[in-house]
């Protein structure tokens, strides 16, 4: 399916079912029920459906709907609990220990999410317009790999040109770069200064050389740009994983605080029969 | 053509595995492992082949994935030349937030486990602070039952039992609303139903009613039947402001039958608000505004604004009324207290009756003296207090349509009624005269049925003195001692002696009253022989039988005969100086001798010829009040024609006082009746259903002040409405409250419109419960 | 072509069949009557028949019982008994898998699907031994130049049990099967002990050129058994009668274009630029030719293109069973002869390809006539005269509609890297994909630990196609597989190999222009590295993708992404393609 009209049909589907669900809750506190216990489980039973992604991720071999089909649930089931949640506690930040860090917890994970899904649309087309589709754990061995072509060539035009303006330029100014991914947050946020400083650098340099340096100069240039690449697709990916990092352990600790929420309100908040 | 540093032929590029947890460490070199790491992150290293022995040499066996055989081959002892340099493997990006996921959860555990060992759970699991009125509660079970029994004990009251009415059982210990506390305002299930019965007007469309209506169908669950918990409504821990009573309109509509959008829409009409019940004090604001308070000589004392006769009660709901002097005095304090009254301004207490005295003595009654010129009837209290007696109650019916004035064609039983009545009036006389207030008590208490304080008894006996008694006992009955005396022996007494006419006389002739008194003893024979003569007579002989009997009665109480044998003696030593008959002794009276009822003006007692009257002391009686009460309130019994007589004759716009001139009286439901003493006001601790408060609006009337809201009926009956004695029937002499008039302000934009301005949830009579002082006792230093 | 540049082909005979032909057996094939009989002058010295025999046969011997051809594989020689029998099982009646020696795995029930998320191992590529050594069971054999070979127990038994018939020495078999490139149709074994001549398709072909008795034999032959199949699965076809449908068959012209072995030479001028490559497609028709005869594609695939100033311009791919030049002729036969229009399009042969083709007479005497109205192809897009800007083409087909939105680009792109040959060729949309590499967990989940793809390959606009095998229509990687462990599945037609029996020689891997199959050292259950008894080397196997054909719901790497970037796709069903790369 187109994925625009897909986006509008989602949205719209998931406003009605919050109106709904809005309605519903003003309904039951109408009547003398507590509304809380109403809302708490519906906000249970949404966020043990989010949690059910994480396990629908790891059984892709048997046919439960596709995985972004869970997806796309996943994500406006997500924007639909932020309003469970404001509902539940009655859009004032709760003032007990406990609730307030179930608050805190969910708070970020919701951010988090957003977040996640933020990266997860935007820096995919950014990592496709530049540099080579690497995969991510061979990263660091291409950077070994420039590193290497790079010592090489230093080492090389020494011995061509006998002049060690290069190799010094290199261990000055180049060494610290091709030791391993660098500028994560300049390349996460877009910012070319770093790729931009080292040429001008080797621009600065190449007025001092000669010809044949030039060329090695001009080699060099060359695996400079290449590594920035890889910096670069190192960086945003990173980013486009670690964000999961924050989602998925605070989710566990939530959910184990929400069962001792449960049992604290039933045994002094009314309790089941 | 832009250089790639990404192969993918499958020499130079080998599966990547991203679902491996862990990746080999050697990898960020570019040269991993070709065996790499073992599940559990160990590095497995060691030699690129396993050399191979063939025809005693040494084979390199390197995968040709791998390069094939390496150029040197094993070293001569068979080992590999080319070692694999060990690593530490790195965990796979992919497999971080799962196994991160594990170590947060167990550190949440641990925290939890530290929290609660450190005694910091309950401060933990405090869902937020108390509002400030309930701050004093620092201990978690003074509320939640389950809480002291421990976590496993919470986990069963959370999912295996219900806490909520055990819960809000212990709100009661601060807050009693009485008996059925969990039930909708208090009321019991059958009352419910039956107000709904009443109210059931077609709803009308609203959010709110929708809401509620929906809500209609979670019902079954929670029905009028099942208990309501405190925190149905009250939900605490939600901050020292937070406001614990507040509801929403919805939350009333849910339950109520007939539901309604707004006060202006649709809200069901006032019901005579306020003036369902007739006034207490029954007062004709139309007939005082409109001609009274107009009047020459009284303009100056009259009232000049609603203000001047009502003022606020305290917390400002009801207007309750000023003081009697204050209101009313200034015209009516004459009134009360019998000023310009054409009959005696004394109420009538006791007195001797009137009796035909020369017929008895012709028919010769035996009822000793009587004073020939007293003509009243006997006195409701009389009466009252001689009810106790067992065969009053015979006598009067016999005595009933009976002209006691004229007993010329009384047939001899009624003369036998007669004279037994002229004993017990006698008797009763006696009896006050003698033992005063005991008497008094005895008899009161046996009517009533039940003790009287000291208090009662000083309100109802009007402070009697011993002297006015006994002073007019020896007026109007100068033998009255020893007569009651001997007939009490059983000794007879002649018919009324002209001695009645000497009555008068006093001093010499006492020993011929001895004599007589003698005589008595013949005459006594002499009966003895009437009786012989009246032998015939059957019913006499019956009488006599019965005369016997009492006879026995008498001898049984010998004592009592002792008793009055040493009155006597008392009386005779009291003789030589008799205060009764000292005032007599003045020769010359002056001419502005006042009478007892001029003498007692401030009210009280005096006598008047035969009657000894209770002169009232203004407003506020305590005397006719006692009495109002008392025969009021006193159950309906057989002796009811008494009790009412007085209450009535009390109640009568004759009787002095007029009392319930102004007082109106209920009936209530066992038809006891009461006066109403007091104007409306309310009961400490009464939570009405719906409540105004005048204060709060005082500022909004202009000119026409109270007028804005209460306007005048000029229609209305209003006295007329008093006739009977049911408080419900009542023509205002104003209208009622028009809705509109409220709703005019109270939307819910301006004044607001909730049900609870003007309603309250929990109704009736609720009181603080005080807390106990058990250890008052235990006070250090007590012995 | 006029801006022809010669490069360097490919030699003939670079690679012989057999490397140890000795002269002695050559004379021997020779002697066989039916190469005694032809007539060597028509062979050019170049390519004499004895070079032919030299480097295009092999000798092979087979035991009685022994499975010759089995049915289903792609065999691309075929086979002439010099002594002994041989016996054709005639179908529909077939032999069991398990007597093929094919491993039959069924597919998975939901339980056996969950169970292997902790049933399988921790480490890559473990195997269990013991599955080895039971493959090597008395039902197959190794026979010369190591290959396993499926022999079957009782012959007599499998003579009472199936229709056979027998085929005598000096009878050519499996020679259709070799020149069309299809699936083998039935089994042959031997009935005893026989000497074979197996010729692979090369040598067919040139005598094929070179002798007409031959050629007639092996097209009559071809006529009779499949040619007729073919043309009725082409709509034009459908509803004619046989007596028709013999005409058309009758008159019916093989073609072949293309080296049959491109795969072996493509990959080292995939960078060569655009134009070189093309030159190395041979034209089947130039635009500007009389429209003279119908085409069909019998196999392979080819392009269609125009020429744009000095390039050509391709607008379409076409696979086996497509026709070209239709629109032309059935325009030609309406408007009559006065306006004839010309071929609008160059087709070019993608790899190899063979063609049918069906002349123009036969076609406006027997099928247009009696053609219903709807049949009739929309009026052929003619070329404009000039065409300044690519663009302006394609936003005509836009709003025509007439052929599906894949850009220029792409379909060049597609075409060059031979992409389209592929049936489930793997997308992955790039601006979408988050590099998460749930695929190709999915993957491993669903082949014990072990991916069978890369998430690497060839990217053009923001696409990838990653290195995940395509199961190409016509699956180069199967040619000389020694042992028939890649074989497609004959349910779901899925490329695969018998872990069984695949004997690690990576021919396949080789084969395979697109880099889909890799070879990886099998281990043991501890993770160490299964050796050879004797030369103590890793046992090495090769790995591909089997499109999840064993798990309940098929290719687990589409199903797995949460993203939706990843889709494989029949490459000939170009509007789903089109509509999937145009989807925002």
């Amino acid at each position: 399916m187109n994925i625009t009209v897909r986006r509008r049909l989602n949205v719209a589907i998931t406003v009605m079912v919050g109106a709904t669900l809005v309605l519903a809750f003003a309904v039951y506190d109408a009547s003398l029920y507590q509304e809380p216990f109403f809302t708490g489980w519906v906000l249970l039973a949404v966020m043990g459906f989010l949690a059910l992604f994480n396990l629908r991720k790891k059984i892709t071999v048997l046919p439960l709907g596709s995985a972004s089909t869970w997806a796309q649930l996943h994500i406006y089931a997500g924007w639909l609990v932020i309003l469970l949640f404001a509902e539940h506690i009655g859009w004032r930040l709760p003032d007990g220990g406990l609730e307030f860090t179930i608050t805190v917890l969910f708070a970020i994970i919701v951010v988090s999410g957003i977040v996640g899904l933020m990266l997860s649309r935007i820096l995919p087309p950014r990592l496709t317009r530049r540099g080579e589709e690497v995969i991510f754990e061979r990263i660091p061995a291409f950077i070994a790999e420039l590193r290497n072509e790079a010592e090489d060539l230093v080492l090389e035009s020494a011995q061509e040109t006998r002049s060690s303006t290069i190799s010094d330029f290199y261990l000055r100014h180049l060494s610290g770069f091709f030791s391993g991914p660098r500028n994560h947050l300049h390349h996460l946020f877009a910012s070319r200064r770093p790729e931009f400083r080292l040429m001008n650098d080797i621009d600065n340099l190449q007025r001092y050389l000669n010809s044949r340096e030039n060329e090695y100069a001009d080699r060099l240039r060359h695996l400079v740009n290449k590594k920035d690449d890889l910096d670069f697709y190192y960086a945003l990916s990173l980013a486009l994983k670690a964000w999961l990092l924050v989602h998925v352990p605070l989710t566990y600790s939530l959910l184990i605080l929400v069962v001792l929420h449960l049992v604290v309100v039933y045994a002094f908040g009314g309790g089941m029969s | 053509m832009k250089r790639l540093l990404q192969k993918f032929d499958f020499r130079s590029s080998s599966y990547s595995r991203p679902n491996q947890t862990w990746i080999c460490g050697r990898q960020s070199e570019g040269s991993p492992c070709r065996i790499g790491p073992g599940a559990d992150g160990s590095c497995r290293a060691n030699f690129e082949c396993q050399p191979a022995k063939r025809d005693d040499r040494w084979h390199c066996t390197r995968s040709d994935l791998a390069g094939g055989q390496c150029r040197h081959g094993p070293f001569p002892d068979g080992i590999c030349c080319k070692p694999v340099a060990r690593c530490r493997p790195v965990m796979n990006w992919r497999a971080r937030p799962g196994a991160a996921a594990w170590r947060v959860a167990a550190l949440t555990f641990g925290l939890l486990l530290v929290l609660v060992a450190g005694g910091g759970g309950p401060a933990f699991i405090n869902p937020g602070p108390l509002t400030s009125q309930h701050v004093g509660l620092k201990d978690c079970k003074s509320c939640h039952t389950a809480f002291d029994k421990g976590p496993t004990a919470w986990v069963h009251a959370a999912f295996a039992e219900k806490t909520d009415i055990a819960d809000s059982k212990r709100c009661l210990t601060c807050h009693d609303l009485g008996g059925d506390s969990f039930r909708p305002h208090g009321l019991s299930p059958s009352r419910v139903a039956e107000l709904t019965r009443d109210a059931n007007p077609p709803s009308r469309g609203s959010w709110a009613m929708i809401s509620a209506s929906a809500a209609m169908a979670l019902k079954p669950l929670k029905g009028i039947e099942s208990p309501l918990p405190c925190l149905s409504c009250h939900r605490e821990h939600h901050g020292t402001k937070f406001d614990l009573t507040a509801m929403a309109n919805a939350n009333c509509q849910f339950c109520h039958t007939f539901q309604f959008p707004s006060l202006e829409n649709a809200h069901p009409e006032f019901d005579r608000f306020p003036f369902k019940r007739r006034t207490r004090i029954r007062f004709d604001h139309l007939n005082h505004i409109s001609k009274h308070f107009r009047d020459k000589e009284m303009r100056s004392s009259a009232p000049k604004a609603c203000k001047s006769c009502h003022l606020p009660d305290e917390d400002g709901f009801k207007m309750s009324l000023k003081s009697f002097e204050d209101n009313c005095g200034a015209c009516h304090g004459g009134q009360v207290e019998g000023v310009g009254r054409a009959t005696a301004k004394g109420l009538p207490v006791f007195n001797v009756p009137g009796l035909d005295v020369a017929t008895l003595s012709e028919r010769n009654i035996a009822i000793g003296e009587w004073p020939e010129d007293a003509d009243e009837e006997i006195t409701p209290f009389m009466e009252f207090l001689l009810a106790g007696d067992g065969d009053y109650m015979a006598i009067r019916k016999a005595l009933s349509g009976l002209d006691l004035l004229d007993l010329a064609d009384a047939s001899p039983e009624q003369l036998a009624a007669v004279e037994s009545f002229a004993w017990r009036v006698k008797e009763l006389i006696f009896d006050v005269a003698v033992e005063g207030m005991p008497a008094l008590i005895t008899r009161l208490e046996k009517i009533l049925g039940k003790p009287l304080s000291t208090q009662e008894l000083t309100h109802l006996s009007g402070l009697l003195p011993v002297d006015t008694m006994r002073m007019a006992a020896h007026q109007w009955v100068p033998d009255l001692y020893r007569e009651v005396a001997n007939y009490r022996q059983g000794s007879g007494e002649k018919g009324p002696s002209s001695a009645g006419n000497d009555s008068g006389d006093k001093g010499g002739d006492k020993d011929g009253g001895l004599l007589t008194d003698e005589k008595g003893g013949d005459g006594l024979l002499t009966d003895e022989k009437g009786g012989d003569g009246l032998l015939t007579d059957e019913k006499g002989g019956d009488g006599l039988l019965t005369d016997e009997k009492g006879g026995d009665g008498l001898l049984t109480d010998e004592k009592g005969g002792d008793g009055l044998l040493t009155d006597e003696k008392e009386g005779k030593s009291a003789k030589s100086g008799e205060p009764a008959t000292a005032p007599e002794d003045f020769r010359d009276e002056p001419e502005n001798l006042a009478t007892g009822e001029d003498w007692s003006m401030a009210g009280g007692w005096y006598r008047d010829e035969f009657t000894l009257r209770y002169r009232p002391t203004g407003h506020a009686d305590r005397f006719l009040r006692a009495w109002l009460d008392v025969t009021g309130q006193a159950a309906p019994l057989s002796r009811e024609v008494t009790t009412r007589q007085i209450f009535e004759s009390l109640a009568s716009d004759k009787s002095p006082g007029l009392c319930t001139k102004c007082h109106s009286i209920d009936t209530d439901t066992d038809g006891r009746l009461s006066v109403n003493w007091q104007g409306a006001r309310l009961a400490p601790g009464e939570h009405p259903f719906t409540v105004f408060s005048h204060t709060s609006h005082f500022s909004l009337p202009g000119d026409k002040g109270c007028l804005t809201c209460h306007t005048f009926n000029k229609g209305a009956k209003y006295l007329d409405s008093f006739k009977d004695r049911n408080p419900a029937t009542f023509a205002s002499n104003f209208e009622q409250i028009p809705r509109q008039l409220c709703a005019g302000c109270h939307t819910a934009a301006e004044a607001g419109e909730s049900c609870l301005t003007c309603h309250n949830y929990h109704i009736g009579k609720i009181i603080p419960a005080l807390s106990s002082t058990l250890e008052m006792m235990s006070v250090p230093g007590a012995p | 072509m006029a801006t022809g540049v010669a490069i360097q082909r490919p030699v003939r005979w670079d690679n012989p069949f057999s490397p140890d032909m000795s002269e002695s057996e050559v004379d021997k094939i020779i002697g066989l009557d039916m190469f005694r009989d032809m007539d060597t002058s028509k062979f050019s010295e170049t390519v004499s028949l004895r070079d032919i025999i030299r480097n295009d046969t092999r000798i092979r011997h087979y035991k009685k019982g022994d499975i010759i051809v089995r049915t289903g594989d792609y065999g691309t020689t075929a086979f002439l008994s010099i002594t002994g029998h041989v016996r054709v099982i005639i179908p529909p009646s077939k032999l069991s898998n398990s007597q093929l020696g094919r491993s039959s795995v069924p597919k998975k029930g939901f339980l056996a699907a969950l169970g292997q998320l902790w049933r399988n191992p921790k480490l890559p590529e473990v195997r269990d031994p013991t599955r080895y050594a039971a493959g090597r069971d008395t039902s197959t054999r190794t026979g010369e130049g190591n290959e396993t070979l499926t022999f079957l127990r009782d012959v007599p038994a499998i003579l009472e049990e199936f229709n056979t018939h027998r085929i005598n020495p000096g009878v050519l078999f499996g020679e259709i099967a070799a020149l069309t490139r299809a699936a083998r149709t039935t089994t042959i074994f031997a009935e005893d002990d026989v000497e074979l001549v197996e010729i692979r398709r090369q040598g067919i072909r040139d005598i094929r050129q070179r002798v007409d008795s031959f050629r007639e034999n092996v097209d009559r032959l071809y006529r009779e058994n499949s040619l007729k199949n073919n043309l009725m699965e082409t709509p034009l076809f459908h509803d004619l009668d046989d007596g028709v449908l013999d005409k058309i068959a009758a008159a019916t012209l093989f073609e072949t274009y293309g080296d049959f072995e491109w795969h072996t030479s493509y990959n080292r001028y995939l960078e060569s630029p655009h134009h070189e490559r093309l030159a190395m497609e041979p034209i089947i028709v130039h635009e500007g030719d009389y429209p003279d005869g119908l085409l069909i594609l019998a196999s392979g695939s080819a392009r269609v293109s125009y020429r744009v100033n000095h390039g050509d311009k391709t607008i379409r791919y076409i696979g086996t069973g497509a026709l070209f030049g239709f629109e032309e002729i059935a325009q030609n036969w309406l408007e009559g002869k006065d306006r004839i229009i010309s071929m609008q399009h160059t087709l070019r042969a993608v790899g190899y390809t063979d063609i049918l083709r069906v002349p123009t007479s036969i076609i406006e005497t027997h099928v247009l006539p009696n053609l219903p109205k709807s049949m009739f192809p929309p009026p052929a897009e003619r070329r404009p005269v000039e065409v300044s800007h690519p663009y302006e083409k394609r936003r005509k087909y836009k709003k025509a509609g007439a052929i599906p939105k894949i850009d220029t680009e792409t379909l060049e792109m597609l075409v060059e890297h031979r992409f389209i040959m592929g049936t489930s060729t793997m997308l992955i949309d790039l601006d979408r994909c988050v590099r998460c590499d749930a695929c190709v967990e999915a993957c491993a989940k669903g082949h014990n630990n072990n991916p069978r793809f890369i998430r690497h390959g060839r990217t053009f606009e923001h696409y990838m196609v990653a290195n995940a095998c395509m199961h190409c229509v016509d699956p180069v990687c199967m040619i000389g597989c020694p042992t028939g462990a890649i074989h497609r599945n004959t349910e779901g037609g899925q490329v695969m190999i018998n872990d069984d029996t695949c004997i690690g020689c990576a021919t396949c891997a080789t084969n395979c222009p697109y880099d889909n199959i890799r070879m990886v050292e099998v281990r043991d259950q501890h993770g160490g590295f299964i050796v050879d008894e004797d030369t103590k080397k890793p046992i090495v196997k090769a790995t591909k993708c089997d499109l999840c054909f064993d798990q309940p719901g098929g290719p687990a790497c589409q199903r797995a992404c949460p993203h939706d970037a990843l889709q494989r796709f029949d490459m000939q069903d170009r509007p789903t393609l089109a509509g999937w790369l145009n989807r925002r």
